[in-house]
């Protein structure tokens, strides 16, 4: 006989809130239904209400883990449709951060996976690492998330080269411990138990459901924006799109951290290649009528963002779509036949984000200033900590 | 293949139907004659391997447009296929769910944000608009009144 089992929208395994309801025979799970909108903002409607310059700063919101990336890919789309040229400093100071992002992303993930599967020790070493990823891109851009340094035509801010160097000897570190965290994960036999085999998403499925990211290349598709549509500099960079045939829970866990090492491999050589020299702005006046597109590697998949201009100083239409909203329905493909137990991590698996999968509420700035100030003596401090000199927050701030 | 030689070879099967292109080194737009629109999309789709990556809607007051966006992922270009859907009391338009079922969701997004009818897709249910609206709200058409809208 079919039980039903709810789970959330509110669960102590959940991050964010969602509803899944389980139709199981015995342990075998036979059927998944989702239930999502409790985060739903409406932000592609306020995106309406701002003017082009005001809009990534909106979008940076839609997502905490990837405040790079929508923001990348709204200005992809506003310069495309404006024909728009990024000054070669912008653009190695944005896939600079674009890769951290990626870096602190996957750590998240693969922590939170242990978690989800009852291996504790895995959470605290990922996290443990990734708190210095934070710390890395609170040092080049002042904050540890919602880095709002993305602007069309360029980048809001500089990064000085006595900060590129202060993170040198923090990613040499973060190189070793990624390895070491690689290879402790894939040689655990509990873990290989628990992963491999578990969860597969057929290639045709997902070229069907369209998935994106680690979860396509895990089951054998080897698209990757970043190689396909090179924006940015990652036509100049050393680096290779990995993928894995399996399919399994296993494959996106190896994928995700593979590609941990390929983002460290690629923001060294960023810091060697960087000019040190040159605007970072190109300064577009205005954005002509017409329409762009813009698609940007998430680290859970292709950002696509599609911006429609009337000539006016706003977006007539501004249309997001995350990662995760193509990547989740998979569960149709990968949760069917398999154990309860195991449909969690499955589920997990995707990595999925709430947030940007509904994007769609506004907080009105409480212009909290202890809390800022908070926030900024944090930053000096932690300059400090590197032997980095004053950010050019902290100068702007003495002027 | 890039935009132009793809047109080509749709314009060589569907012929003037195919209508206006707009195009560019890495951008395809297409206004096709609504009657081919769903051997287009098959042909996209099966015989090219484009990946649908979503589907826009514009609501430009008059009518609503729909934008199909494919992305050919080891070509590096995009082919957005446009679908004008005409803005009467129930809009409405073919699924393309059961040819594409990554297009399920997108299409119920849509359906609850815009009030466009997908017939056909196969699990029209509510996916993400919150229980204060109503049936009738539809929170992305530019004529929804934001402003007076009850916190709740």
């Amino acid at each position: 006989m079919a039980t039903t089992i709810p789970i959330g929208p509110y669960h102590p395994l959940q991050e964010e809130p969602e509803h899944y309801l389980l139709t199981v025979e015995e342990e075998e799970v036979i059927d998944v239904d989702v239930q999502i909108g409790y985060n739903h903002r409406g932000i592609e409607k306020l995106s309406e209400k701002k003017t082009f310059n005001q809009v990534p700063f909106l979008v940076e919101r839609v997502c905490g883990i990837c405040s790079h990336s929508h923001p990348y890919a709204y200005c992809l789309a506003v310069e495309d449709c404006g024909d728009i040229e990024v000054p070669e400093r912008a653009k190695y100071i944005r896939t600079l951060i674009g890769e951290l992002e990626r870096i602190h992303s996957h750590l998240l993930w693969a922590g939170l996976a242990g978690h989800f599967i009852g291996y504790d020790t895995v959470f605290m070493w990922a996290w443990k690492y990734r708190e210095d990823v934070l710390d890395l891109l609170e040092l080049l851009t002042g904050n540890r998330n919602a880095y709002a340094m993305m602007k069309p035509g360029g980048v809001q801010r500089e990064i000085k080269r006595e900060d590129l160097e202060g993170a040198r000897p923090k990613l040499e570190t973060l190189r070793e411990k990624s390895e070491m965290l690689y290879n402790a994960i894939l040689d655990d036999p509990v873990l290989k138990a628990r992963l491999e085999g578990v969860g597969v998403l057929p290639r045709e499925d997902a070229r069907a459901f369209g998935a994106l990211g680690p979860t396509s290349r895990a089951s054998g598709l080897p698209a990757d924006v970043r190689a396909d549509f090179p924006y940015g500099v990652y036509d100049e960079l050393d680096w290779k799109v990995i993928t894995r045939e399996d399919g399994d829970t296993l494959a996106r866990v190896e994928v995700r951290l593979l590609e941990t090492l390929e983002s460290i491999k690629m923001t060294e050589q960023i810091i060697d290649e960087i000019p040190d020299e040159g605007s970072i702005d190109s300064e577009p006046e205005n954005v002509p009528a017409g329409e762009g597109i813009g698609n940007y590697e998430a680290p859970r998949g292709e950002c696509f963002h599609y911006v429609q201009s009337d000539g006016s100083n706003r977006p007539v239409r501004h249309k997001i779509r995350a990662p995760t909203f193509m990547n989740f329905p998979t569960y149709k493909s990968t949760c069917k036949g398999e154990t309860v137990a195991d449909a969690t991590i499955i589920l997990a698996s995707v990595d999925p984000c709430y947030s940007c999968t509904e994007r769609a509420i506004s907080l009105k700035n409480n212009e909290d200033v202890d809390l800022l100030e908070l926030s900024q003596q944090k930053t000096a401090d932690l300059k400090q900590e590197y032997g980095v000199d004053k950010s050019p927050l902290e100068e702007v701030l003495d002027e | 293949m890039n935009p132009s030689t793809f047109k080509e070879k749709l314009s060589g099967r569907f012929g003037w139907k195919l209508g206006k292109a707009k195009q560019n080194s890495d951008r395809l737009y297409l206004n096709p004659e609504p009657e081919i629109f769903e051997n287009l999309v098959e042909a996209i789709f099966e015989d090219h391997d484009g990946r649908l990556a979503t589907i826009s809607c514009v609501d430009e007051e008059n009518q609503f447009r729909l934008l199909y966006h494919f992305v050919f992922d080891g070509e590096g270009f995009i082919t957005t296929v446009k679908l004008p859907v005409e803005r009467d009391e129930n809009p409405s338009t073919e699924s393309i769910a059961n040819l594409i079922p990554g297009a399920e969701w997108i299409e119920r997004e849509i359906m609850e944000m815009f009030g466009i009818d997908f017939q056909n897709n196969p699990a029209k249910k509510r996916l993400l608009k919150a229980d204060s609206l109503g049936d009738k709200d539809f929170p992305y058409r530019k004529d929804f009144d934001v402003e007076n809208l009850e916190e709740n």
